[in-house]
């Protein structure tokens, strides 16, 4: 029998895609690299997926798992054209919630996660993307967001994690004082088995939120401000900052939120006990004035909120000036943010591209957003070539290749830079010891060769550091 | 005509953010890139026009109001896509209600056609829609297609109401937004045009708040009217309103609400003294559509059984729906749905 | 006195060998005293070519699990420097003989802390994933290690995480070690999230009718920890940090005073009970009945409760009973100590041990 009927009788002709339709699966929002999967089926439930899976490893298929498709890092895409993507969308159940500890199906979207627990309780990690993007993709990408200073990346909140591996097995892993088998699978992009379920941790709410806003007419000085909140003592839930271009754009959107005309902005959010909450925010206060900030509190929620979903628009924002960006992710130490930020401008410039900053500062997670015309190969090629500067100029000065989005087919030649020869060995020792067949998400992460797709943008993504001129 | 340029060139502001994904409805139900609005333009863009998603489009604008990125999805899909006979066949019988009401009884009495069957399934019994005009109409009353057959007593109702003040002339048409939705561009200018031409300058009030919303579109057609939707009417001329002892929900229909309209009738009840429970997401879909409720039936029951536990989960039987689709749609569902004018 | 075996002579030419250990914890023929990575390299390199097995500790102090008996003891003391603290990036990197003590003073210097009660070495903390009263609002080593250099079963030095706060650049190895007792592989250095230590702490004890209050409220204590006695008393603790004008406004119905105040030790045998986070303490109830303990303390938040008990009989029936891991901590236990034995690890052992030399029964494959 052939894998696509054998397919289709597990999770039933409706729910598998084929032909044209499947194109349709082919990208996420690392938007240079489109790709037809051989085949998409959308299984139903876990009993369903660890069949699929279990089938398409027998069967020699590769596959790619997929969740809401906002990966940055292209990891969703089939970049072969012969992988079948097992959509997880469908597995969306809320499970249980008890304690501090609520269960769920991997295709749930993020904002849900709250939605579904209590009213005192909170589920804290938030990338951007919330409303939309999976709890199977945060889990696979580690996904951060606005509130990682204080609460963590998904890895923090992850307690428990159902697994399906490569041979039909499940298993659950994690919740365990010692041996915690999910650790490996957080940040793993789907490339050693599928999360079927995910117990996260949730966080009571905290008494009290407050926002302020810090304007700077130069970079440095708001890079300055974000170590100096630090020294102060106050543990921010939340440190973003915007650089003038991307102030620019948001409000260009609409997202507008009325933000001060000013070279860079500093968002910072304070919360919980609300005495200490209040002397946090008078100590950020003296801090941007100290450095010589305009200072902004909001006076209502309602106000705040909208400053917040300027931030929180600013990636999509991007549309309204550019049909297509790329958005890197690179991480520095916080003391680097000013340096690096310069070169980032520097790059910009020889590149002639208009580079917006809007990123997680108290992180040192860059996110430089760079518009390149999809119509056009050279500006694409000139993009990435740009963030690809961004990225080593980041790991010059201490820093790592990927803080959020992951790997995936943007980020893998760097792998090579990042990691020595003899590191990358180890994790392909740990990637074999669950893909012994090497069917799992391929060519994402981890390469030896480039694929052989014949696209040019996919080769380019491909060479090693020192092959490229 | 379909306009395939058009649509791939507005669709070229997606980024594939993937942020109007959890707002569609047959997202929603279906979970599949496919029938998804970033699954739709990306098939516009391809030139993949029969992919199945297009079709199963409810066109209710969802994403529009989601897409961070200004992305017109309406306008691309009503440029891309290319009506079936079917889908024509059912524009033409909703252009006329008389039409509207012959095909109904043919439909109850057993029309061996899918859309027939679904027709008889979903629809109460269709009643000879009412005529009427006082001399010299100073106002319009619409009552668009679905109403004037299936709810006629609501017509009724609004009709009585606004003549206690007013010189009414009713109107029974088709705003055109079905068409519009489902490619007949050129079909639903003319239906504008007409309708234009019918009320001779005289302010419309208009009982189906998604016609509302799509008349007070038309001049991005080119034709002016002046279209006030039935709430808002009372609430701008600040009419006068019996007090009510009565416990419900809110239905904000997918369209009003992208004109902002639903809020006046919140105030209309509001004034009236009535309890209202509010659903935790009151502008979820109900799954009607214009003609979609017709055409795409397995789909639409999806869409309605998401929409029956949200209202379900108010405890409330009755449903204020200002949009006649979605009165079909609660019905089926079960509840009780009503009009503002109902309470009048 | 030194046991002279055919491979001491090989391993001496590495490093400095000397007596192995006879104690209760831990059996090994030799020990040696790496004082750089590629040292710890090269012994691990040579254990895996020759098929010796390897008992890697520090302190050694605190062990978890059965005892093992090993061949070659790798004991971390002499890697125990404070390479680097950052107040502006609040991290601090460390070697993993490092005592947390020396660490903590170090950072006190500075006006910062690691949080935790650990007193052993960095290594140790970190692979054995110590809970602390400090788990409530931080966590665990798990949350608070941000990277480190590792050294695998067969002696390849892994740079894995960074001293970043994020980190989604390829696996997480070093999480993966977090907690597997040096069974998967050693670490030998470390970089730790550090953070601004609090103008003032206050503690108090008072009525566990209060736990919700602090669980869920808004007062966010950073420790809460409930303790169980056999004779039904209970008591309840916490700790607050903050500035000393906010905290002086705290009002918790808690008999409250300025300084930290610690859970009691637990003697004995000692049973870990994995509870669901924010259920610790009706874990902590049943399973001091269950197991007849003498006493329980449940680290409100954490999911991790411990007890000492008289000894292990009732052990099996818990975990029947409670449906959750049980692993008996220390003490002697003839019977299963984990009660859970994933394939994840299975594949992760053959991967970073693939000789498989790394404390041979420290943690069983399979179901005996
Ligand atoms: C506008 C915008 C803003 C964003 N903001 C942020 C941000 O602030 N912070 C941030 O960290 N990210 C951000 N992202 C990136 C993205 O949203 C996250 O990476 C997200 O976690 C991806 O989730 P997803 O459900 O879309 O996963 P997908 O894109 O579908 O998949 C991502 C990866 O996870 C794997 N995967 C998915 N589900 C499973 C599963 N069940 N089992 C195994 N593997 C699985 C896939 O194979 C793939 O490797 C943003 C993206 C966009 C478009
Ligand atoms: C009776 C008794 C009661 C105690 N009670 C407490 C208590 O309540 N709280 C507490 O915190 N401590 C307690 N301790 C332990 C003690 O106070 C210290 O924690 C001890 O010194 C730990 O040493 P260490 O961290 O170097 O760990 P070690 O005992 O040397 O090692 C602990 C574990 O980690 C592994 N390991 C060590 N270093 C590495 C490395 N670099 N790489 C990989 N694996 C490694 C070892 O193989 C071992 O499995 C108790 C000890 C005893 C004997
Ligand atoms: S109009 Fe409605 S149904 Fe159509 S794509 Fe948009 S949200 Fe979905
Ligand atoms: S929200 Fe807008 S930009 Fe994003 S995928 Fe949908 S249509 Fe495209």
């Amino acid at each position: 029998m052939d894998v696509r009927r054998e397919v289709e009788e597990i999770v039933g002709a409706r729910w598998v895609v084929e032909g044209e339709d499947a194109a349709l699966f082919g990208f996420d929002a690392f938007t240079a690299v489109k790709r037809r999967p051989r085949l998409v089926a959308l299984p139903a439930d876990e009993e369903q997926t660890v069949r699929l899976i279990a089938l398409l490893y027998r069967s020699c298929t590769p596959m790619v798992f997929r969740g809401s498709g906002t990966s940055l890092s292209g990891s969703t895409v089939a970049l072969t054209g012969e992988e079948v993507v097992v959509s997880l969308t469908r597995l969306n159940r809320v499970y249980s919630c008890e304690g501090l500890e609520i269960e769920v199906g991997p295709g749930l979207a993020n904002v849900l996660v709250t939605r579904h627990a209590p009213h005192d309780l909170f589920y804290a990690p938030d990338p951007s993307s919330y409303s939309v993007c999976s709890i199977g993709g945060n889990v696979s990408h580690d996904s951060g967001g606005i509130h990682v200073p204080k609460y963590g990346s998904t890895f923090n909140s992850v307690v428990k994690l159902r697994v399906a591996l490569c041979d039909g097995s499940v298993e659950d892993v994690g919740g365990t004082p010692y041996f915690n088998g999910a650790n490996i699978f957080v940040g793993s992009e789907g490339s050693l088995g599928a999360v079927l379920r995910a117990t996260l941790r949730l966080h009571p709410r905290p008494e009290t939120t407050r926002t302020v806003l810090g304007a700077f007419q130069d970079v440095a000085s708001a890079a300055r401000a974000v170590s100096a909140i630090y020294e102060e003592g106050v543990i921010p839930a939340a440190v973003e900052m915007m650089d003038r271009n991307s102030i620019d754009v948001v409000e260009k959107s609409r997202y507008k939120a009325g933000y001060p005309d000013c070279a860079a902005l500093l968002l910072v959010e304070c919360d919980g006990y609300t005495p200490q909450v209040e002397e946090e925010v008078r100590r950020v206060r003296l801090v941007f004035e100290c450095l010589g900030g305009e200072v902004m509190v909001p006076e209502n929620p309602a106000e705040s909120s909208r400053l917040w979903l300027g931030r929180k628009g600013a990636f999509p924002a991007m549309g309204v000036v550019s049909p297509a960006y790329l958005t890197l992710d690179s991480i520095v130490p916080r003391t680097e943010l000013a340096s690096v930020l310069e070169e980032v401008g520097r790059i910009a410039e020889r590149y002639g591209v208009m580079v917006a900053n809007v990123f997680h500062a108290a992180d040192g997670n860059l996110h430089p957003l760079i518009p390149y015309n999809p119509e056009s190969p050279k500006s694409l090629e000139n993009a990435l070539r740009a963030g690809w500067e961004i990225v080593e100029a980041s790991m010059r000065c201490g820093g790592v290749p990927s803080g959020e989005h992951g790997v995936g087919i943007e980020k893998a030649r760097f792998m090579h830079q990042y990691y020595s020869q003899s590191e990358l060995e180890v994790l392909w020792r740990i990637k074999r010891a669950f893909d012994p067949d090497r069917l799992l998400n391929p060519y994402k992460m981890l390469y030896e060769n480039p694929p052989e797709t014949g696209d040019r943008v996919v080769s380019l993504l491909y060479t090693k550091p020192w092959e490229a001129e | 005509m379909a306009d395939l340029k058009l649509a791939q060139q507005l669709s070229l502001k997606c980024v594939h953010c993937g942020f109007c994904l959890e707002v569609c409805p047959t997202y929603r139900a279906t979970r599949s890139e496919v029938h998804s609005p970033r699954g739709r333009i990306a098939a516009v863009v391809s030139g993949a026009l029969t992919s199945s998603g297009i079709e199963t489009c409810v066109y209710c604008r969802k994403c529009e109001e989601a897409c961070p990125s200004g992305v017109e999805f309406g306008e691309i899909m009503s440029a891309a896509r290319r009506p079936s006979l079917e889908q024509i066949m059912v524009h033409r019988i909703l252009e006329d209600p008389l039409r509207l009401y012959n095909a109904a009884r043919l439909a109850k009495m057993g029309l061996p056609l899918q859309v027939a069957r679904r027709v008889a399934q979903i629809t109460p019994e269709p009643t000879l829609p009412p005529e009427y005009s006082d001399p010299d109409p100073e106002l319009i009353l619409f009552a668009g297609c679905i109403a004037p057959v299936f709810f006629t007593s609501t017509v009724l109702r609004a009709l009585d109401f606004l003549r206690q003040r007013y010189r009414v002339r009713l109107i029974n048409a088709c705003c055109g937004l079905a068409h519009y939705a489902e490619g007949e561009r050129e079909r639903a200018l003319t239906l504008a045009q007409r309708l234009g031409d019918a009320a001779q300058g005289k302010p419309i009030v208009s009982l189906p708040s998604n016609c509302s919303s799509h008349m007070k579109a038309f001049r991005q057609l080119g034709v002016e009217v002046e279209v006030y939707d039935f709430p808002e009417f009372v609430e701008l001329m600040r009419l006068p309103l019996p007090k009510k002892q009565l416990g419900l929900t809110v239905h904000e229909p997918c369209h009003a609400r992208l004109a902002g309209l639903n809020r006046y009738v919140h105030s209309a009840l509001e004034r009236m003294g009535v309890q209202v429970v509010e659903m935790a997401d009151p502008t979820l879909e109900c799954g009607a559509g214009g003609g979609y409720i017709f055409e795409q039936p397995e789909l639409s029951d999806e869409i309605m059984e998401a929409k029956k536990k949200e209202v379900a989960a108010t405890g409330c039987d009755t449903v204020v729906s200002t949009n006649f689709a979605c009165s079909l749609a609660l019905m089926r569902m079960g509840f009780t749905p009503i009009h503002l004018a109902d309470l009048l | 006195m030194l046991v002279f075996v055919d491979w001491s002579d090989d391993l001496a030419r590495l490093v400095e060998v000397r007596d192995g250990l006879n104690v209760s914890w831990a059996k090994t023929e030799v020990n040696v005293y790496p004082e750089d990575y590629g040292q710890v390299a090269s012994v691990l390199g040579f254990a895996s070519a020759n098929n010796l097995s390897v008992y890697p500790f520090c302190m050694g102090t605190n062990p978890v699990g059965p005892t093992v008996k090993t061949k070659i003891g790798l004991v971390f003391s002499r890697l125990n420097s404070v390479l680097e603290v950052s107040p502006e990036n609040l991290y601090v990197s460390a070697q993993s003989g490092c005592p947390l003590t020396s660490l903590s003073a170090e950072l006190d210097k500075r006006g910062l802390y690691l949080p935790t009660d650990y007193a052993g070495s960095m290594g140790g903390w970190a692979s054995a994933n110590a809970v602390s009263a400090y788990s409530t609002w931080y966590g665990m080593p798990r949350e608070l290690v941000l990277g480190a250099k590792i050294c695998t079963g067969d002696g390849v030095l892994v740079s894995s995480g960074s001293k970043t706060t994020k980190f989604s650049s390829g696996y997480k190895v070093w999480k993966s070690l977090i907690g597997s007792l040096g069974w998967l592989g050693v670490f030998v250095e470390l970089y730790c999230r550090v953070y601004p230590k609090p103008e003032v702490f206050v503690s108090g004890v008072g009525d566990t009718s209060l736990l919700n209050t602090l669980l869920r409220g808004g007062l966010r204590p950073l420790c809460v920890w409930v303790v169980f006695e056999a004779g039904g008393r209970e008591a309840l603790g916490a700790v607050f940090g903050g500035y000393a004008s906010a905290l002086k406004r705290i009002n918790t119905s808690l008999r409250l005073s300025e300084g930290i105040l610690k859970p009691t030790t637990l003697e004995g045998n000692i049973v870990t009970v994995a509870s669901k986070k924010g259920l610790e303490s009706e874990y902590a109830k049943r399973a001091l009945s269950v197991l007849k303990g003498d006493m329980a303390i449940a680290y409100v938040g954490s999911g991790v409760v411990r007890l000492s008990v008289k000894d292990f009989s009732y052990v099996e029936k818990a975990r029947r009973l409670l449906g959750v891991p049980i692993i008996v901590e220390r003490g002697d236990y003839n019977g299963d100590y984990w009660g859970y034995h994933p394939a994840v690890l299975k594949k992760l052992k053959q991967a970073l041990d693939p000789k498989g030399v790394l404390s041979p029964g420290k943690f069983c494959l399979e179901h005996s």
